[in-house]
């Protein structure tokens, strides 16, 4: 097509371009070249090429393995301070169940001033066998432990877990020594209308170590005794009330009987509370004057 | 549309994989390359084409400064569309068709009074070029000087645009009749009339040294 006369202005002009040997600035061509490399560090790999994974990740790894480390030793350090916890309240409770005398409620239930039973007991012969069986109640128990949590709600059982485990521990300690009113439970009540549930749930929350007491029919203030020394004890106050709040509500009349013993102590504020939530949970229950705000009868039947 | 005699693919895997760059790898196996992931493979073929498409846009009248901002308009739209290239066409039809793009797109924002595709300023009977052989006149200048160089850089450059731009897209990119007429959107037959008045002047201002 082209001959060399052609093509001679064209090679003249290629030698002349060479001659004169223009090029673009460095900034220019380094600022290309850096383009085009960022270019392919951004474009997606194909998928036979080299994967990130080749790229190290130790300080991530590093990162996650601090804060496991961090967590597990938070975790034991809870453990360990909740530890003695479990064991003080497992030495205590059972010596207030045993050593607390028949109580007045028993005798008469109306006594609305009956003093709060001794809290701190000597316990000193009671005190390693019941801490031992604790432990070994703890390590066994897990079985029955489901069934206490489905009758009573996850939250109830894990606040009142200790105090469980004390109470489990205490019983046929108290059985076997005191023999008397003060180990015995709340038999079920007669349900109101809407309380079968509730009812079914009170002794299922007691636990297969109370069937035996349930069985035989002890008399049902005597739970308020047990409850009152439990309430005693310092270490499981708080707890021990909440666990008692969950029995008496089971039960209206218990229920009752312990607003009216509140009302007596002057604890009105508690006695509303537990009013309010009486009807609530029973309705169709009437009640006595003396848990009323301003009744502070003695008796409440 | 020139096409490749063979698939671009080859070289392309055989550049992912390690093999050295040489110049026998085609335009266009070095873009496959690079849309692969081969940053090497770009560095090449900038290298190949960085005069070539400098002095493109120098001859074309743009300014050093503005030959450098073409330059990387257009490098860095290669960069970004590698991995569209079509591998049957040849990588230079495809760079110097967005060299042009640039070229146009920097005279129409400067309101140049000259364009390239303006048919006005295409006229093809012009006057001959007056080149100034200075010392290229001169039996003892054997090599080309820098000055007899200029002096016919200078003639490319007062050729008239559309001859002129015909003449660099053959004189530096190497394309042919009908790439010539793809990029610049021109017909066959014109971009043969061209590069006729184009070579005629610039051989009659060769004639100056001889």
């Amino acid at each position: 097509m082209s001959t060399d006369r052609d093509d001679a202005p064209a090679r003249r002009y290629r030698e002349a371009s060479a001659a004169l040997d223009e090029q673009p600035s460095a900034t220019t061509r380094a600022a290309i070249l850096a383009a085009a490399a960022r270019q392919v560090e951004a474009r997606p790999k194909p998928a036979d090429a080299p994967r990130v994974a080749q790229r190290p990740r130790w300080p991530l790894a590093a990162a996650a393995a601090v804060l496991l480390s961090t967590l597990a030793v938070m975790m034991a350090n809870r453990t360990e301070e909740e530890q003695p916890a479990l064991t003080a309240s497992s030495e205590r409770a059972p010596a207030a169940v045993a050593i607390t005398p028949a109580p007045s409620v028993a005798a008469s239930p109306s006594s609305g001033s009956a003093e709060p039973p001794v809290a701190e007991a000597p316990v000193s012969t009671a005190k390693r066998p019941a801490t031992l069986a604790a432990r070994e109640e703890r390590s066994s128990s897990s079985a029955a432990r489901p069934e206490r949590r489905d009758a009573q709600g996850s939250d109830a059982a894990n606040s009142t877990a200790p105090v469980r485990v004390a109470e489990r521990v205490a019983e046929p300690a108290s059985a076997e020594s005191a023999q008397g009113p003060s180990a015995a439970l709340p038999a079920a009540p007669p349900a109101p209308p809407r309380a079968p549930a509730l009812a079914r749930s009170a002794p299922a929350a007691t636990g297969a170590v109370r069937a035996p007491d349930i069985a035989a029919g002890k008399p049902e203030a005597s739970s308020m005794e047990r409850a009152s020394a439990r309430e005693a004890t310092p270490a499981t106050q708080g707890v021990a009330r909440l666990d008692e709040a969950r029995q008496f509500e089971g039960s209206a009349p218990l229920w009752l009987e312990r607003i009216v013993k509140l009302r007596s102590e002057g604890r009105e504020a508690e006695a509303d509370a537990e009013l309010k939530r009486f009807r609530e949970r029973y309705p169709d229950v009437k009640v006595p004057p003396a848990a009323l705000p301003g009744g502070t009868g003695a008796g409440t039947r | 549309m020139h096409v490749l005699p063979g698939s671009a693919r080859p070289a392309a895997h055989a550049a992912r994989e390690g093999a050295t760059l040489s110049d026998a790898q085609s335009d266009e196996a070095l873009l496959s390359a690079y849309a692969a992931g081969d940053a090497r493979a770009f560095a090449e073929l900038y290298e190949r084409h960085e005069r070539p498409v400098y002095r493109y846009f120098l001859r074309q009248g743009a300014a050093p400064a503005q030959a450098d901002d073409l330059m990387q308009d257009t490098w860095l739209a290669i960069v970004r569309h590698a991995a569209q290239f079509e591998p049957r066409a040849r990588f230079t039809t495809w760079l110097y068709t967005i060299a042009r793009s640039k070229l146009v797109d920097h005279w129409r924002g400067r309101d140049h009074a000259l364009s390239l595709d303006d048919a006005a300023n295409d006229p093809e009977g012009d006057s001959p070029i007056e080149i100034d052989a200075g010392d290229a006149q001169r039996p003892d200048v054997q090599a080309m000087s820098r000055e007899h160089a200029r002096a016919f850089v200078d003639a490319v450059e007062r050729l008239p645009p559309a001859q002129r731009e015909a003449f660099l897209l053959q004189a530096e990119g190497g394309l042919s009749l009908e790439e010539i007429a793809t990029v610049t959107n021109a017909g066959h037959e014109t971009v043969k009339s061209r590069l006729r008045y184009a070579m005629a002047k610039l051989r009659t201002a060769m004639e100056a040294w001889q």
